[in-house]
């Protein structure tokens, strides 16, 4: 915790006085302050952005025509591993945990996070991971290319680049449970007096169910990967058929993990959204209570569904009716969400700031996934459509038009607090447009891609399926100039080129961190405040 | 929601103590997970998982229970 003696938060120079800790470099080194490591998860988890974003746009480039036209198939199949693994490990999960590390504090009313100089460890866990998982490229062999479930017995027989991978996903997952811990400890220790469990913003709330997601499934998959490991090098036959392991069983650890993932990544983008939409509303949000047991349903719920990613390997009919109608029960309190962010929004005073836009967006595409979710939890759906473009559509609009756009939602929303700079509303909403115009050409052809057969993680295909591929290239390589848009806003507030922000830029906004001054000084409530 | 600054804290000790419990209970989760998963499945049998979560929960009772019987000895 910190040791300074007074609160500088009102003072009005609150934010120069870090004058005696480290400058430069340093700073950004040994800082134990959860906003300067905030601001790094999130500039790390944009870099990262684009790097799978350039293996995004390379696979694109591949698919543009049928036969090969750029990269070897090995390649390609390195290219889809780590597109996967940066975008899930390297970018959506960092950009969550940035945004945690900015605003729980503020919205608790905490002076810091509960252990500040392991919240600088975890993050610096992050960048040599990254470089081993990058790096696995220049080694002999290659990427991992077995895709990023790692699946044996593929994984078992690669190269080094697996190893590489693995390493990187143990010290990944040590950075996220270190800083699950931290996040749940804040929030139950931590909080300013008065508010008590049932008064926290939305999205602390799902903050803390997603660290318990954390704390509960990273060990898992964890372990699969050391006994993965095991396997590759210390005669050990825990998925190795020749040796009398059973390849499926990893499937099954690896989907136990896997599909809490999916929540952990979804979750934090309903955190932002349940924000922001009473915000620009200019209502309370409609079923506080509802919301908070949605999350934890949802949460509890996704322990008992992870196979259905497994519909096709042979399961027995009571295991795959019990999947399915589990899957299907996600939808009620999802339903419930999205019901109440509806109702939120019915006969506010809207108005269509950046944010907003993004969240309705988020909540119309999102909505869309969540329904090709529900098509495939059908199990002779889904043993047609297993493996196809369908399933890349599905999850490209859950995880991109989901948490991506929640996350750049709650980028615009939170920036004038961050910066202390209104960022540019223009190009806020051409950012916007253009990604919705961009993001949609690019998968939602992908769905009549599946539908029509094409399978996906290969290089080549049948003539047939061309055009689509065409369209959703030139859709890509759009969304992907886009996203310049948001650099270029980005920049300009970090500059402080723009209006300057007052401490409460929008009206309708009642959270904690808009009673700080904007930008938001170094140390924010060393005197606790009080809830009423 | 409204706020204003109230200078009665808690005991800063009281709080680092509390987190500390807090994390330790969090951090003995995520072993038991980590070890219980290869310890199952080096086992090969359905019942090795349930009693390593069995023995952990167990433990977890056996020292919250001891130790607030210990605490309540000593005031």
């Amino acid at each position: 915790m910190s040791s300074i003696p007074h609160d500088h938060a009102h003072d009005g120079h609150g934010h120069d006085d870090h004058a005696h800790h480290p400058t430069g470099i340093m700073r950004w080194v040994t800082t134990t302050n959860h906003k300067d490591i905030g601001t790094m998860y999130l500039l790390f988890s944009l870099g990262m952005f684009f790097v799978g974003g350039v293996l995004a746009l390379t696979i694109r480039t591949e698919l543009f025509q049928p036969g090969m036209q750029v990269v070897h198939p090995e390649f390609f199949n390195s290219l889809t591993t780590l597109h996967g693994l940066i975008m899930i490990f390297g970018a959506i999960m960092p950009a969550a945990v940035g945004f945690a590390n900015w605003m729980i504090p503020m919205m608790i009313g905490a002076p810091d996070m509960a252990f500040a100089r392991m919240n600088n460890w975890s993050f610096w866990l992050l960048p040599p991971a990254a470089i081993m998982l990058i790096g696995s490229f220049f080694v002999p062999g290659g990427a991992a290319a077995g895709g990023w479930t790692l699946y044996p017995p593929l994984s078992v027989q690669a190269g080094m680049g697996t190893d590489l991978t693995i390493f990187a996903i143990h010290i990944m997952g040590a950075s996220s449970i270190m800083g699950s811990i931290n996040i749940i400890t804040t929030i139950l220790n931590m909080r300013a007096p008065g508010m008590t469990l049932m008064k926290m913003p939305m999205f602390v709330w799902t903050w803390l169910i997603t660290a318990y997601l954390l704390i509960a499934v990273m060990p898992v998959l964890a372990g699969a990967v050391t006994m993965l490991l095991t396997d590759r090098h210390f005669g050990t036959s825990f998925f190795n058929a020749a040796g009398g392991g059973d390849p499926v069983l990893f499937q099954h650890v690896f989907w136990f993990f896997g599909h809490p993932e999916v929540y952990i990544m979804i979750l934090p983008s309903f955190g932002i959204v349940s924000e922001i939409i009473p915000t620009f509303a200019r209502k309370p949000l409609f079923g506080y209570a509802s919301m908070v047991y949605a999350v934890a349903s949802i949460a509890i719920l996704s322990f008992i569904v992870w196979a259905h990613h497994m519909f096709t390997v042979g399961l027995p009919a009571a295991g795959l009716l019990f999947f399915m109608y589990a899957t299907m029960l996600i939808a009620v309190p999802t339903g419930v969400k999205v019901f109440n962010w509806l109702a939120t929004m019915w006969r506010g005073s809207m108005t269509f700031e950046t944010p907003m836009l993004f969240s309705v967006g988020f909540l119309f595409l999102f909505t869309m996934g969540g329904f090709t979710g529900l098509v495939l939890a059908i199990t002779p759906v889904d043993i047609q459509l297993q493996d196809t473009y369908y399933v890349v559509a599905h999850f490209h609009y859950v995880l991109v038009a989901g948490s991506l756009f929640a996350f750049f939602a709650g980028a615009y929303y939170w920036l004038p607090k961050w910066t202390g700079t209104m960022y540019d509303e223009t190009l806020g909403k051409w950012h916007f447009w253009a990604a919705m115009i961009t993001f949609n050409i690019t998968f939602f052809p992908m769905h009549f891609l599946g539908l029509a057969g094409m399978p996906r993680r290969i290089p080549d295909y049948a003539q047939q399926f061309t055009d689509w591929n065409m369209v959703a290239t030139v859709g890509a390589f759009g969304f992907g100039i886009s996203q310049l848009i948001f650099v270029w806003v980005l920049i300009k507030c970090m500059r402080g080129d723009g209006a300057k922000a007052p401490a409460k830029p929008w009206e309708g906004a009642d959270t904690l961190e808009w009673t700080l001054p904007s930008p938001a000084p170094y140390h924010s409530f060393e005197t606790p405040p009080v809830i009423k | 929601m409204t706020a204003k600054p109230d200078p009665s804290t808690s005991s800063p000790d009281r709080v680092r103590a509390a987190n500390v419990r807090t994390a330790v209970v969090l951090a003995s989760i995520a072993v038991v997970f980590f070890f219980g998963i290869m310890f199952a499945r080096y086992m090969g049998d359905g019942e090795s998982g349930m009693t390593v979560l069995g023995v952990a929960v167990m433990l977890f009772l056996g020292l919250a229970i001891g130790r607030n019987l210990w605490k309540g000895r000593r005031s």
